[in-house]
């Protein structure tokens, strides 16, 4: 039997709102998605990296509370005190391609400032690992039944964001910024060892300048010593400030006042901006669908970390 | 071979020097040729951690995968780097999400891992760091 004509119009009106969101459907129950911010000087804030962090955090001290109340009380013990946006970096600002002023070059040089972690925990006990399996589940189905799914969502959605962006803000940037680099740091006093390696991949490595070591690299050296019924507590990793040497701190000035007097740093954020709006474009459906359920979410844990 | 280009975080003046030296190879996880609890596991192969070859494990970062070799190797080869070469991750960590960059020393970061979580991942990789 043919279609009356409002219920063509109907289909008509269903198959927009399906294409609009790259063919998946909105959860009606939920505020439709904000896309404004993709128009923005920060696309990228349209990714709900804060969000996702209070998801994970509601998770986890869930879970971990759980593994107290079975007789493991260590993960709750050396759990992060707040909430992490897993994806801070991308937030796109000055600081994501280099030092951001000289005073910051000078001390950082080439390296970057790290942030506390909590130790790894091992199990040598099948007791907790029933109870970890038991109370991870249990944890996600104490924020919705699709909680999981909505968050492991989230983080390809971050991915693909995450994994094209600095390689399409080269492509976008052109050919002739290496040079243009090179003869500003020679101006300057600085000759990298081989000038067509430089030019094909301008790494500060070939300067020969020595620069400052890892912070954190003692803790690989640990090794829980297994012990059949027993959970291990790894070393914490302190938060660090990287220092650079001398030589390193006068070649990243050098190399922050070319970037910024030949408008390369300008030009990179000019880039980086079109380069977020096409990869939202790109992924606009999946913003469609998946903001909403985040912002739901985070709503819900929040809820649950304060009546947990 | 897998390729990769280091133009994104060398254009943007970031170094992508080696840092962590030896003591980025102690670190092997439990050393078992599973991929157990807690633990960071790469995979050259995806093979979705069915088999244990060619797999590296770690606790804790590692500011640099070019000094590591893949461990479970059936024939004796132990000369591959993990560097730009793994083609899996699982990221068994209690604890934190997992960071992969493109270049050593944390340095453009790549992609990020849940955790309990496990995939493909693209060869990209030259260090990976907890709760990054």
């Amino acid at each position: 039997m043919p279609a009356t004509r409002q219920q063509f119009a109907a289909l008509v009106v269903a198959a927009a709102v399906l294409l609009s969101s790259g063919g998946c459907w909105q959860d009606e129950r939920l505020p439709a998605a904000d896309l404004s911010a993709a128009e923005s000087d920060q696309p990228f804030s349209l990714f709900l990296g804060e969000e996702l962090g209070q998801i994970d955090y509601a998770q986890l001290k869930v879970r971990n509370k759980c593994l107290a109340g079975e007789g493991y009380p260590q993960n709750l013990n050396i759990m992060l005190g707040e909430p992490r946006n897993p994806f801070r970096h991308l937030r796109i600002t000055e600081s994501s391609f280099g030092p951001a002023s000289e005073a910051e070059a000078r001390r950082i040089g080439f390296g970057r400032d790290s942030l506390s972690a909590p130790p790894s925990v091992v199990s040598s006990d099948p007791s907790y690992d029933d109870a970890y399996d038991r109370c991870t589940a249990e944890a996600w189905r104490a924020l919705s039944d699709d909680s999981q799914d909505v968050y492991y969502a989230y983080f390809e959605l971050g991915n693909k964001l995450s994994e094209p962006l600095m390689p399409l803000i080269d492509e976008g940037m052109g050919s002739q910024w290496p040079q243009t680099l090179l003869s500003c740091l020679a101006s300057k006093g600085h000759g990298p060892r081989d000038e067509a390696a430089f030019l094909k991949s301008p790494n500060p490595a070939l300067f020969d300048v020595p620069v400052g070591t890892d912070a954190a690299a003692g803790l690989d050296f640990w090794e829980p010593k297994r012990m059949p019924g027993t959970i291990e507590i790894g070393p914490a990793v302190p938060a660090s400030e990287y220092r650079a040497g001398p030589a390193e701190s006068r070649l990243a000035v050098a190399w922050f006042q070319c970037r910024r007097d030949t408008g390369m740093a300008r030009e990179q954020l000019r880039v980086a901006v079109e380069v977020q709006r096409d990869l939202i474009e790109k992924n606009e459906h999946l913003f469609v669908e998946l903001n909403p359920k985040v912002i739901d979410l985070a709503k819900q844990s929040a809820d649950l970390i304060g009546a947990a | 071979m897998k390729a990769r280009s280091i133009m994104a975080a060398t254009l943007v003046g970031i170094a992508a020097a080696a840092l962590g030296g030896t003591a980025a190879q102690a670190d092997k996880g439990d050393g078992k040729a599973a991929c157990n609890r807690a633990e960071i596991c790469f995979d050259f192969a995806w093979d979705d951690f069915m088999t244990s070859s060619f797999q590296r494990h770690f606790w804790y970062n590692d500011a640099d995968h070019s000094n590591d070799i893949w461990g479970n190797v059936p024939d004796g080869n132990t000369s591959l780097w993990v560097a730009n070469t793994a083609g899996g991750l699982w990221n068994r960590d209690t604890e934190c999400a997992v960071t992969v960059y493109d270049l050593s020393s944390y340095r453009t970061p790549y992609t990020t891992f849940p955790r309990d979580f496990r995939s493909p991942i693209s060869a990209r990789n030259n260090s990976h760091k907890r709760c990054a």
